[in-house]
């Protein structure tokens, strides 16, 4: 077991803490060589960031084992539910950055009922009376609520930096907690969040004096914001280097923030834009200076409700771009080739695929350092006309070598196109393609599209993360079973034919830690092949697959150590039927915050 | 095979068939049936499946694949890339034309990949239900086949039959006739969660579509929803002013989908002989009696829908 934290037994605390607190203020007590050897290694695990390699140094012995709980100043849990707050506060006691995750992400895609769990409020507790330096707060799928907002203001003086992602339960009123409260707050970053409007003026909360943000990020807010305030904000924030605006921000406005902060290194447009029609005659400010002035800009985004007239603006940043997020911006081929062609640096982009085929062949022609790629799809339905393809993929491939990761949605595409990104852009991490007719073929051949993925698990040799789609036979859980030796995250939907696909992958994947998987035919016994592996993983995820209760009552019986949740549908009357198995390991017994439709076998 | 029903369009024998062919529809989508069963379902349909084509011309073989396209636009004018290519073996068979069959005004014309899109709109407004005829509101299949029409309309999910992809293919170009305004009232059958989109993009994108038609600037693709409310309505519905061509599927899909609150039938099969509507049309057209169409501008006036172009 790679993360097991409770094989070990508790360290001695209170001993050290005494030593430590002697070293500190200068009483010497002579100390034993043991001691010393800790105190070294306290000192040399300081510089050890990496969590794995730190749960790597915990292993080693006891003594080791304490030094490093420690010195650890980085707490990540992902799995919110797989360690209790309690337990992990008791083993690290000087923690200053938490990283939280909760609900499974599948969850993104309403799959699960809403108010499943991932609470914020035990953690805030648990921790406002234990780490009373706590920095940094970064959560990802939780279920925040003001009152956690509230106390996390009150409890800790240090707080620096606050970034939400994904998560929902919380309003304006807990926003203006935190700005009117953390005095030292640097970063505020909220992303993709549900953030209720609670009709308070948030934005003016933040202290009068100067401030020291950095990064404030709220362009997922969906009400409008006191501009005026945010105007002065930004006058008053010297250090400001991030700015995300939400889509309430027209493009006028949005000259005058830049005209207050030419510093920015992250700017997200806001809606690109003006709120009024602006008349033949008016006097429009002069945007393309205003972007001009901002030399060391070199991650836009934003461009909500785009008017691609204002386009050119944003001309004179092109070259120094790094990261450039359209995937809002509802623009066509040539409107994009008129901007890509200067983004010689462009290492991350996101786009729409309103651009086409031809669009992205732009950036295949021009963006030879891409290492990202995102293509979202302007009409998310199954059968809607795709306007990017093979054709877009096979041109990104020739022409960004370079590429890590990709995620691209489209209606058609051939097995010829993915193996010829295999194979051109070996430095592969990520490949997420999502075909968005279910159990389409390869469109021209007509096969299925094992080969295509086969070949990336073949030749992308660093491959951790990979999404499938398209019709798929139990073939490509082969090739994945076989060549996908380093895959961590797997997203498997619709695809399949029988038992021997989900084994081949739990057979074959030994770094596998996070499985999902939707409307696939994978049954019980297929369930059980995994049982070796099930303490090394984080999550699986099985929706709308063959599970029968009993397969997983199996499970949960020969496998104490996880959680195995059975989740309804919440209409579904039929008390037994589940749509959703979600199971995880974890060190707690299971958790009794569950709401109704889950059952924990 | 039996002589297709030629006559009398409008009224009762028409709706058999069409009530037959989205029968065959809807039971083909469901998901226990065998591809077999459809097989046998569509052949004993496609016979009697409405066919329509110029006057005095050549019936041809029947292929699912050809499908009967009433609504379809006249697709040469179409640049995007469209998978429309299967509606455009319009029939030419030897059918009786329409104006034989429609007292009153109004031409009838169905042309071969030549004709108006004006026309062919008419022509769906023809086999809306009226006066009881009603086609079925289909469950499963309420596919693409609104999009066949026009520009991307709403997403009719096909949850049927994930594995029987193909049977679903060739049934859409007949799923257009019958579904194309069964399915515009409400979609159908979504699959929950795919494709994979968080919330927030898809809400955002709707929503910025939305800003945009308002505003100056041009709207993209993506949907136009706008708030319908009809007077003593319990609640209001929103259509996507996208998936319509013109005035007429825009009101006949308003009826339909308001006809669960009225009482009376719809009084005439009357064709609408001209682009523009009238009130005497929509009077006709809607509900018989009472009803108009109307809209609120940005000025805030309450303007007549139909006087304006579509576009």
């Amino acid at each position: 077991m790679s993360e097991d934290r409770n094989e070990m037994p508790e360290p001695e605390v209170d001993t050290r803490r005494r030593e430590i607190a002697g070293v500190l203020t200068g009483e010497f007590q002579s100390p034993s060589p043991d001691q010393v050897l800790e105190n070294v290694l306290e000192n040399v695990l300081l510089f050890l960031t990496s969590r794995r390699d730190r749960n790597a140094v915990s292993l080693v012995c006891k003594s080791w084992y304490r030094a490093e709980a420690l010195t650890r100043s980085d707490l990540f849990i992902g799995n919110c539910y797989a360690v209790s707050p309690r337990r992990a506060i008791e083993r690290f006691r000087r923690v200053r950055s938490v990283v939280l995750k909760g609900k499974p992400r599948f969850a993104d895609f309403n799959l699960m009922p809403p108010n499943w769990g991932a609470y914020f409020t035990p953690w805030v507790t648990a921790m406002a009376t234990s780490y009373p330096w706590l920095e940094k707060v970064y959560l990802k799928r939780m279920f925040v609520t003001d009152r956690d907002l509230e106390l996390l203001a009150q409890s800790f003086p240090a707080f620096k930096e606050l970034v939400l992602v994904c998560c929902d339960g919380f309003g304006t009123s807990g926003l203006a907690g935190i700005a009117s409260k953390c005095r030292q707050l640097r970063v505020l970053d909220l992303i993709e969040d549900e953030v209720a409007d609670d009709e308070v003026d948030w934005i003016s909360c933040f202290p009068e004096s100067g401030t020291c943000l950095e990064s404030l990020i709220f362009d997922c807010i969906e009400c409008p914001i006191n501009f005026e305030a945010l105007e002065r904000l930004v006058a008053r924030s010297p250090s400001l280097r991030k700015l995300r605006l939400n889509r309430y921000v027209s493009i006028g406005q949005l000259y005058r923030l830049m005209i207050r902060a030419p510093q920015l290194t992250h700017l997200g447009s806001g809606s690109f834009s003006s709120s009024d029609i602006v008349a033949q005659g008016d006097q429009e400010p002069d945007y393309i200076s205003a972007f001009a002035a901002c030399r060391s800009l070199v991650c836009l985004s934003g461009f909500r409700e785009i008017i691609p007239d204002y386009l050119p603006a944003i001309y004179p940043v092109c070259a120094n771009l790094t990261s450039l997020n359209f995937s809002y911006a509802n623009i066509n081929t040539e409107q994009l080739k008129s901007v890509i062609c200067h983004c010689h640096k462009l290492q991350i982009f996101w786009v729409l695929d309103s651009v086409c085929d031809e669009g992205l062949q732009a950036v295949a022609a021009t963006c030879k350092e891409l290492r990202e790629l995102r293509v979202f799809p302007i009409d998310a339905r199954e059968d809607s006309e795709g306007p990017v393809s093979e054709v877009g993929l096979q041109a990104i491939s020739e022409g960004c070598r370079k590429l890590q990761s990709i995620l691209y949605f489209c209606q058609r595409m051939t097995n010829a196109a993915v193996i010829a990104m295999s194979k051109n852009c070996s430095d592969l991490v990520v490949f997420r393609l999502c075909i968005m007719g279910r159990h389409r073929p390869d469109h021209i051949t007509g096969e299925p599209m094992d080969e295509g993925f086969g070949a990336i698990v073949m030749n992308c040799k660093k491959l951790t993360r990979l999404a499938i789609s398209g019709l798929l036979t139990d073939k490509a859980f082969s090739y994945i079973g076989k060549y996908g030796k380093l895959v961590r995250t797997l997203s498997v939907a619709f695809a399949g034919d029988s038992d021997m696909g989900l084994k081949y992958v739990l057979e074959g994947c030994p770094k596998l830690q996070k499985l999902e998987i939707r409307d696939s035919p994978f049954g019980d016994a297929a369930l059980r092949s995994g049982l070796h592996h099930y303490y090394n993983m984080r999550f699986l995820w099985m929706s709308s697959c063959r599970l029968s209760r009993q397969g997983c009552e199996e499970i949960a019986r020969a496998m104490p150590g996880l959680v195995v949740e059975v989740i309804r549908n919440e209409n579904e009357e039929d008390k037994d039927g589940f749509e959703i198995l979600y199971m995880y390991r974890s060190l707690e017994r299971p958790r009794i915050d569950a709401p109704e439709f889950v059952t924990i076998l | 095979m039996s002589i297709p029903l030629e006559h009398d369009y409008i009224g009762l024998s028409e709706a058999p068939s069409m009530e037959r062919a989205s029968d065959k529809i809807s039971s083909a989508s469901s998901s226990t049936i065998s591809s077999e069963s459809e097989k046998s379902t569509a052949l004993n349909l496609r016979e009697t499946e409405l066919r329509l084509g110029l006057p005095g011309s050549e019936s041809p073989e029947r292929k699912p694949q050809l499908g009967v396209s009433l609504f379809g636009k006249d697709l040469e004018d179409k640049t995007n890339g469209y998978s429309l290519g299967s509606l455009k073996g319009f029939v030419s068979g030897a059918k009786r034309g329409f104006s034989d069959a429609i007292d009153g005004s109004g031409k009838w014309v169905f042309s071969v990949n030549g004709g108006s899109e004006v026309d062919l709109g008419k022509g769906a407004v023809l086999f809306s239900p009226r006066g009881g005829n009603g086609v079925k509101p289909l469950g499963g299949l309420d596919n693409n086949s609104a999009q066949k029409s026009c520009m991307p309309g709403p997403a009719m999910k096909d949850v049927a039959a994930p594995s029987s992809p193909k049977p679903v293919q060739e049934k859409k170009p007949q799923a257009s006739a019958a579904n194309e305004h069964a399915s515009a009232p409400a979609a159908k059958a979504q699959v929950v969660g795919w494709p994979p989109i968080r919330s927030f993009r898809k809400n955002t994108m709707a929503s910025s579509a939305k800003n945009n038609e308002d505003a100056e600037g041009k709207s993209g693709l993506g949907c136009l929803y706008v708030k319908v409310s009809m007077d003593g309505a319990p609640y209001l519905r929103k259509v996507d002013l996208k998936t319509y061509c013109n005035y007429m599927e825009l009101s006949s899909a308003l009826e339909k989908m308001f006809s669960c609150f009225t009482i009376g039938q719809c009084g005439s099969h009357g064709l609408p002989g001209r682009d523009g509507l009238t009130e005497s049309h929509l009077m006709d057209l809607l509900h018989g009696s009472e009803y108009v169409l109307t809209y609120e501008d940005k000025d805030g006036d309450w303007m007549l829908v139909g006087d304006v172009p579509w576009e």
